[in-house]
């Protein structure tokens, strides 16, 4: 059945479809037997058979529903005929659907048995010890000289850094190991994420600088009026009563 | 006095005479269903002949008829007499037909070629086996003695339904 079926693990048969026209006399007896014999086991995983017997011979096309049997039990087929009488242009369908969930029950929380795979997979990544001296910067540390006391006190050394780092993903491990429903456990994928976006640690740098103070004062007196803005005004004013007098011919 | 009692009457008789109507409602839907599989083609070998058969270059129109159920319903299917249009026709028409099984589900519908009822040009089976089965019509127009039909479109058509017992 490799020919017919795609040997794909997940495939389930759900119905078989078939035609065949039986060519015999009315009188005579005939039973026609389409089967497929199990591959996994002995006998056949799908056997239906029509009885023509004292019937006219006739075209028949006719779909019997099987219950998702994986393709993998399914073994070769045949039409069989017994008594008098002919099949003529069989014709057999295997109508086949894919399951996902058999190949990776992870792959939908629909999925039977997601609950139990995703605890697996969990406590697979905690059972990964994190060794803190691995790390390619605690390692350079190590090698490098201590700094100065007064410059220790300035900058704290990196490796404090890199044990609060290690410190926080080990806390955050717990955390997420001790979820157990998909719905919180999906929640806590998201929000390790969204923890892990890249450079957001610089959103928390102090960058150095201090209060720059007035150095310029200036001493409060007495600002005389402007001749000039005065003529101005009063030209401005004339020409304007001369433009409204315009108006009203006057 | 009497005037009283007769008011008091009519006050009170609402009362005695009240009654409520429940309607019940049901909707039925047909567990037969009927289905044009194919239409048919008049194939014109001869001058004054016009023919489903596949023989004379036309297509038999095939009818599918789904029965949930088996034993509740008939199926009754006549073949045309006369033309829906065609050209003016000056002559007569002899008109044949006839309904035959053309392809089952179950092996025992097959028993439908025989257990069918002809009368005019009107065949009846009664549908006893629950699924499908299609029915194939044939129907032959010959015009007048020895006469050509007249050239132009000719349609003709065959009415299929499906009858409770």
């Amino acid at each position: 059945m490799t020919n017919v079926i795609p040997s794909v693990t997940g495939l389930t048969i759900n119905d078989v479809i078939y035609q065949y026209t039986a060519v015999k006399k009315t009188a005579d007896p005939m039973t026609v037997s389409i089967q497929n014999k199990n591959a996994l086991g002995s006998g056949y995983i799908f056997r239906t058979v029509d009885d023509w017997s004292g019937l006219p011979g006739n075209s028949i096309t006719k779909v019997v529903p099987v219950n998702n049997i994986p393709s993998a039990y399914w073994g070769d087929g045949q039409i069989s005929v017994d008594g008098k009488g002919q099949v003529q242009n069989p014709l057999v369908f295997y109508q086949y659907k894919y399951d996902t969930c058999v190949n990776d029950p992870l792959s939908s929380p629909s999925c039977p048995g997601y609950d139990a795979a995703r605890m697996k997979k969990l406590t697979m990544d905690s059972a990964q010890p994190i060794d803190p001296l691995s790390n390619e910067y605690v390692k350079a540390s190590l090698v490098a000289p201590a700094p100065p006391a007064d410059e220790e006190k300035k900058t704290p050394p990196p490796e404090n850094k890199e044990k609060k780092n290690d410190k926080l993903a080990a806390e955050k491990k717990q955390i997420v190991n001790a979820i157990v429903s998909k719905e919180a456990a999906q929640v806590a994928v998201q929000l390790e994420k969204m923890n892990n976006i890249p450079g957001l640690d610089q959103y928390r740098l102090n960058i150095p600088g201090g209060t720059y103070n007035e150095t310029i004062k200036y001493v409060d007196k007495k600002l005389p009026d402007s001749r000039k803005a005065r003529s101005l005004g009063m030209a401005q004013e004339k020409l304007h009563g001369e433009m409204v007098d315009l108006q009203f011919n006057r | 006095m009497f005037k009283k009692v007769l008011l008091a009457a009519m006050l009170v008789a609402p009362i005695l005479a009240s009654s409520t109507d429940i309607p019940i409602t049901g909707v039925v839907t047909s567990r037969c269903v009927i289905y044009t599989d194919t239409s048919g083609v008049y194939g014109n070998p001869t001058p004054g002949l016009l023919s489903t058969a596949a023989s004379d270059g036309g297509v038999q129109p095939v009818v599918r008829y789904d029965v949930v159920q088996g034993g509740f319903y008939k199926a009754s299917i006549t073949t045309p007499s006369s033309f829906s249009s065609s050209p003016q026709l000056t002559d007569n028409v002899i008109w044949t037909g006839s309904v035959d099984v053309g392809r089952v589900s179950d092996a025992g519908m097959s028993i439908y070629s025989t257990n069918k009822r002809v009368f005019g040009n009107t065949t009846e089976i009664n549908l006893t086996i629950p699924g499908s089965v299609w029915f194939k019509a044939e129907s032959t127009a010959t015009y007048g003695y020895n006469k050509a039909y007249p050239a132009g479109t000719y349609t003709a058509i065959v009415t299929a339904s499906c009858i409770a017992i």
